[in-house]
């Protein structure tokens, strides 16, 4: 009886073993897949409200998104500001040795420097512009 | 004289003899084929047939290396894509899937996505690779078919603060399976 039972046990072995090996049906195939990442920068600054008053600055509308772009190289920013009529034409609006070489920003990517980087700029350009009546371009530069 | 006259009779029945040769000729060979054919000779062959349970998947190659050299201001992550490459099936089972893994982690801050496209079955859609060192389905629903060049989209996305990661691979197995 005892052998009988292992002989049974033995062939449900054999058949649950046969059962398995035939249900595993699979194929393969591989890809290698490259990547990485490069130091890249990209800043847009959609606009600045107008200066309508001297001495006034009101908003910097897109601080948030270079403020993003500069952690992937955290750096600094440089401003500086074109007259296109020049100082002569009376038109400049912001002092150009003030703005030069200033580094403000080395910010990282978090919601509490997004503010941070719209009041820096602001702070920066009431202590150091000299607002005028008039429109000319700030140029915002991301450098290492 | 007699001996003469003996010849010129031999001589003058000759080609009746002849005749009655190749008659006999003819008769002797005719019986003998059709005996031949009566008698008969056969032989057997058995042919075993059988088709296995098949699957079996390729890939065209490697997708081009996915290196994010540019950025979209304001976006909270950057990435790049690849579609070049293609996959072919062919199954006779039910109920098939097709799984994919990775043999490694992505770097932090950094995912690997897949879309692997399929005419007759379901395509999950858009699957995170980044840690699937253990196989996720992306094909799923698949029965006896076969499939010839469907697409694989790879996408390599990077959080806006990961500053820089040096070229490096995964190896990503795709598998046709139950």
């Amino acid at each position: 009886m005892k052998g009988i039972t292992t002989i049974g046990l033995t062939v449900l072995l054999f058949a649950a073993l046969g059962g398995n090996l035939r249900a595993q049906q699979s194929s393969s195939a591989v890809q290698t897949v490259t990547f990485g990442v490069s130091r890249t920068s990209q800043m847009v600054v959609q606009s600045f409200a107008s200066l309508p008053n001297e001495g006034s600055f009101t908003q910097v509308s897109d601080a948030k998104t270079f403020q993003r772009k500069l952690a992937i190289i955290p750096a600094k920013i440089t401003f500086s500001s074109e007259t296109p009529g020049g100082p002569s034409a009376g038109r400049s609006t912001l002092s150009r040795q003030a703005l030069s070489q200033t580094n403000l920003l080395a910010a990282r990517s978090d919601a509490a420097n997004s503010g941070k980087v719209q009041q820096d700029l602001r702070t920066f350009l009431q202590q150091n512009g000299t607002l005028r009546r008039g429109v000319a371009p700030l140029v915002l530069t991301i450098t290492d | 004289m007699t001996l003469r006259r003996g010849f010129g009779y031999l001589r003058s029945s000759l080609p009746s003899v002849r005749i009655t040769t190749s008659i006999i000729l003819l008769l002797t060979v005719a019986s003998g084929t059709a005996l031949a054919q009566s008698s008969g000779s056969s032989v057997t062959q058995s042919v075993t047939i059988e088709v296995k349970p098949i699957t079996k998947i390729v890939v065209s190659g490697n997708p081009d290396p996915l290196i994010i050299n540019d950025a979209v201001a304001g976006s909270d992550f950057t990435s790049v894509s690849d579609d070049n490459t293609k996959y072919s099936l062919t199954t006779n089972l039910d109920n098939m899937k097709i799984v994919a893994s990775i043999s490694d982690r992505m770097p932090s801050g950094t995912k690997l996505l897949v879309r692997v496209s399929s005419s007759k079955a379901e395509s999950v859609g858009e699957v995170d690779l980044s840690s699937a060192v253990s196989p996720v389905d992306v094909v799923t629903g698949i029965s006896k078919c076969s499939e010839l060049n469907q697409s694989i989209s790879y996408t390599f996305a990077a959080d806006a603060d990961v500053a820089d990661v040096q070229t490096q691979s995964r190896v990503v197995t795709l598998t046709l399976t139950n």
